[in-house]
């Protein structure tokens, strides 16, 4: 667990929101004439905070809506509704120096590190980017911060900057997409699958990197992945989406061990166990995950719960509080509609019975 | 020989043939055209333009008849052909280069444009260069020469961009769209970078190599286009010594003085082979996955 | 299938439509039409005159509709300048030899490229390979007006087998079709080796000499077939260019074709004739095209049911 997590407590103040995010694609008809009767709900109605150095996880299955969010957020696409707060200041659709401000203070890291780095760019040229754009420094004073950065993920100034991407590993190249990021002194850093086109040997290298790097810079991390035990090493909290919604929200280590969303528990039973003595009850969920075109009326989730209820296709379940800190939605729970009879949700940090699964 | 043999034997010959096939004599040829185009003035042994009438139709000098003065002959004027066909390679040269250069800027601006901005503008600019590349060349040339009136080499320059802008627009724009999808290029909007950052800065150092290989393969082609065009009569204008025209006035001497509309006729071909396989190489070099064009 | 046919219809309608549109003004460019009818001494009142009787006073617009009527209603497209005669009669007359010399091209360029193509594509890297390559790369070299004058000077000239011009005999047609074939030839070669070489590699052709079936049976059924596809398809689009535009090897044989028409009215600045000529080529390169394309349709399984 992530040791700042102390840290964020004592002072819970709220660097990025995400209020009502909506994003709806359209898909045309043959032949462009676009009948655009079909929407894609990639985020259908997201509301979360994201704490000053904290490291907040956002993780689900592919298709799911978490790089959306991502894209959304570092606004390369415009939502279809909601606001994105910043220090408290909506950037959606604000003026040209607030967004200015805003992508100084918000940089991204992505997946491919080998498409992260512009092939005909020297690597020196790649990282100074971001400042250069922001057209504070000097010319001089570019190339001590390019040089400063390169040195604390681990690279030399003198002997790197003047070669191009396809000169370096996949680990360094990681790397110099990190130095990149955090050239212009960002506040908070969103981190898509950061580590999961690398080699296994260097995930934990360029993971540890990340965790001393939010600790020395005070950063704020939010992190997608799909690789839940890199997002339980790095994360305060984790948020679980499921088609184009939020199902869950906690802390880690309430997530981890006492999921309180049937999905979520789904999900944290297909991982490996962390020892081979272990028996798996992995829940396998029946059916597959609908198409985002038209989802499942209700709670998304209804035809594979394995608890489903007869409401759970009429009702959207909001995303509700289940204990300060907890939030999940899920007419499972009181609160929602459901009684604790239900479902035995044991909150005294055990993991829960699986009662009531056939 | 078994399957792993084979395999490395094949490997290795292709090895060979891509490094090694560097086309010394069409780089050497295209040298001297260069040269002789240059420094045409000081080459030149006579006036391209000014012809002796009592020295008319002498031959070359390996045929009887034929003297040392003028290596390839005279024509019907009494011009010195070996001279007119040094400062032949002057035209041929410069149209080719000049109107690739324009045609290869114009066109690539509108590519990354298209590719850039995608939606309508692009729809709206790709059927742009869709009918233009569908008009068939020389008879579009003519066209245009019909309507711009009387043939000068400025407006040849200007016919070729017209019709050949679409041609590398066509291919930037697709290698924009290709550039665009990278995630580079939304990391360095992250960065606050203005599109004129992206286009200039990404995008074009990106297009670049296939780009110019591209502009290197239609130099050929503009070369024989302005050799037709004047041929044809809608070309360079007389008594401009263009290579095209030469030929073109040599016709009815063919039986007799072949070398008139011969000797041209075979520095066209020489000089267009020699880019052909020079770009080719280059092609080659850069990126075989141009191969289809 | 029938969806895509409509589109690519109502898309070659609005070709065609704007072919007219763009001719019709790009010609009004270069100048008043009826100054060039006009003779220098003529008074005024002849000038009116003139210009009453060829629709010419009325404004731009007016004259555009009428033109338009003309060319879909009555397919008038003008009388020639030059020749004194109806646009559409000449062209007429001159689009047979167009497309004769276009047929025996296409056959030229066939019997060359096809059996090279497939043989260099079969024997690849070979010394034949290589030839054939170096020939294709010549060919597509040689500009074809030299071809030409080099074919008369020692066919028709020297043995005296063909004619030296113009469409006169039977056998006046072999020269300018060579010229032309020949010319067409070196992209086709390129084109039939590189679509036979994919599908030699591709995996069902694989499969099936595994199955032992026997080779030369392998490639003629099978891989022909398929590589033939494109260069079929391409071929149409290739026609359409050379009936419009072999314009320089009819110059170069006297070959009273459509692209001598254009030439001879660009040099003579006969605008009707030219306009005419435009039209009508464009035309059948818009016909042309719109045919590949149901070819294409057809033979593309994912066209042929798509919705």
């Amino acid at each position: 667990m992530n040791p700042l997590a102390s840290a964020t407590m004592t002072d819970p103040h709220v660097v990025l929101e995400a209020s009502g995010l909506k994003k709806h694609f359209s898909v045309s008809g043959m032949l462009g004439f676009g009948t655009g009767s079909e929407i894609i709900r990639a985020v259908d109605g997201i509301d979360f905070q994201v704490m000053a150095g904290e490291t907040l996880g956002i993780v689900g299955e592919s298709g799911c809506g978490k790089t959306t969010v991502a894209r959304l957020l570092l606004l390369l696409e415009r939502p279809t509704a909601g606001k994105i707060l910043f220090e408290g200041t909506n950037v959606v659709g604000a003026s040209g120096s607030t967004i200015k401000e805003y992508r100084r203070a918000v940089q991204a890291v992505f997946q491919d590190p080998f498409s992260s780095l512009s092939p005909r760019m020297r690597v020196g040229n790649i990282i100074a980017e971001p400042i250069q754009v922001a057209g504070e420094l000097s010319n001089h004073e570019v190339k001590k911060r390019v040089s400063e950065v390169m040195g604390q993920v681990g690279l030399d100034y003198n002997a790197h900057a003047n070669l191009y991407p396809h000169e370096f590993s996949g680990g360094q190249r990681q790397r110099i997409a990190i130095a990149r990021a955090l050239s212009v002194r960002p506040r908070v850093l969103i981190l898509d699958e950061p580590v999961s086109a690398l080699d296994v040997s260097i995930r934990a290298q360029v993971m540890n990197l990340l965790f001393e790097l939010q600790r020395e810079f005070d950063l704020t991390y939010l992190m997608i992945s799909h690789d839940l035990s890199g997002v339980e090493y790095l994360s305060n909290r984790v948020m679980v989406m499921y088609l184009g919604r939020l199902v869950e929200l906690a802390k880690t280590e309430d997530v981890f061990l006492q999921p309180a969303h049937p999905y979520t528990e789904a999900l944290l039973s297909a991982a490996p166990p962390p020892h081979p003595d272990i028996e798996s009850r992995e829940i396998i969920l029946k059916g597959e995950v609908p198409s985002p075109i038209n989802p499942p009326t209700g709670c998304h989730f209804h035809p594979r719960c394995p608890y489903v209820l007869p409401e759970c296709s009429e009702t959207h379940p909001e995303l509700l509080a289940l204990q300060p800190g907890h939030q999940v939605a899920c007419l499972l729970y009181p609160d929602h509609g459901g009684t604790s009879a239900h479902r035995e949700w044991n909150t005294k940090g055990s993991s829960p019975t699986s009662s009531g699964i056939s | 020989m078994t399957d792993a043999q084979t395999l490395e034997a094949t490997a290795s010959r292709a090895a060979r043939l891509g490094r090694t096939r560097v086309p010394w004599f069409s780089l050497a040829f295209l040298v001297i055209v260069v040269v002789s185009a240059i420094f045409a003035p000081w080459i030149a042994p006579d006036d391209p333009e000014l012809g002796r009438l009592r020295d008319r139709l002498i031959p070359p000098f390996w045929q009887e008849g034929g003297s040392m003065d003028h290596i390839f002959g005279t024509d019907l004027l009494g011009r010195d052909v070996f001279s007119r066909v040094v400062f032949g390679a002057r035209i041929s040269l410069a149209v080719g280069f000049l109107s690739v250069a324009i045609a290869g800027t114009v066109g690539s601006i509108i590519g990354m444009i298209a590719g850039y901005y995608k939606g309508w503008v692009d729809a709206l600019l790709m059927r742009l260069t869709d009918m233009t590349l569908a008009l068939p060349l020389i008879l579009m040339a003519i066209v245009l020469v019909a309507i711009l009136g009387s043939p000068s080499f400025s407006k040849v320059v200007l016919t070729i961009v017209i019709l050949r802008w679409a041609f590398y627009a066509r291919q930037v724009r697709g290698e924009t769209l290709a550039v665009m999808e990278q995630p580079y290029i939304d990391l360095a909007r992250i960065s606050g970078a203005s599109t004129r950052r992206i286009l200039f800065r990404h995008v074009l150092p990106n297009v670049m190599p296939s780009l110019l290989v591209l502009a290197t393969l239609n130099v050929a082609l503009i070369i024989l286009v302005e050799a037709s065009l004047s041929f044809l009569g809608a070309g360079i204008p007389p008594p401009t010594p263009a290579w095209g025209l030469m030929v073109a006035e040599g016709r009815d001497l063919i039986k007799t003085s072949w070398w008139v509309s011969i000797i041209p006729g075979v520095a066209i071909f020489l000089t267009v082979l020699a880019v052909n396989l020079a770009g080719d190489w280059l092609r080659d070099r850069v990126d075989p996955r141009l191969r289809q064009i | 299938m029938k969806r895509f046919l409509f589109v690519r219809f109502l898309q070659a309608i609005v070709s065609l439509f704007m072919l007219v549109t763009v001719v019709f003004f790009l010609v009004r460019l270069t100048g008043d039409p009826a100054l060039r009818m006009i003779p220098p001494q003529a008074t005024q009142e002849v000038a009116d005159n003139i210009r009453r009787v060829f629709g010419l006073d009325k404004p731009v617009g007016i004259q555009y509709l009428i033109f338009l009527r003309e060319v879909v209603l009555d397919f008038h497209l003008g009388t020639s300048q030059f020749f004194m005669r109806p646009v559409t009669d000449l062209l007429s007359m001159r689009i047979w030899a167009s497309l004769q010399l276009a047929v025996a091209s296409m056959f030229v360029a066939f019997f060359i490229a096809l059996p090279l193509g497939v043989y260099s594509a079969i024997r690849r890297g070979s010394r034949f390979d290589y030839i054939a390559r170096a020939f294709s790369i010549a060919g597509g070299s040689l500009p074809s007006f030299l071809v030409g004058l080099l074919l008369i000077r020692f066919f028709a000239v020297e043995l005296r087998w063909f004619p030296i011009c113009c469409r006169s005999e039977p056998l006046s047609i072999v020269l300018p079709a060579l010229t032309l074939g020949w010319f067409v030839s070196a992209a086709f070669m390129r084109l039939t080796r590189s679509s036979m070489l994919e599908v030699l590699d591709a995996e069902y052709v694989k499969l099936a000499r595994i199955k032992g079936v026997n080779e030369g049976l392998v490639i003629w059924k099978h891989a022909l077939k398929n590589a033939l596809l494109p260069v079929v398809t391409y071929s149409t689009v290739v026609f359409a260019a050379i009936v419009g535009g072999a314009i320089v090897v009819e110059t170069v044989f006297a070959w009273p074709g459509l692209g001598k028409l254009l030439v001879d009215a660009v040099l003579t600045r006969d605008f009707p004739m030219i306009q005419g000529t435009v039209i009508l080529i464009g035309a059948i390169f818009i016909a042309t095209n719109f045919m590949t394309d149901i070819l294409y349709g057809f033979l593309n399984p994912k066209i042929r049911f798509a919705r």
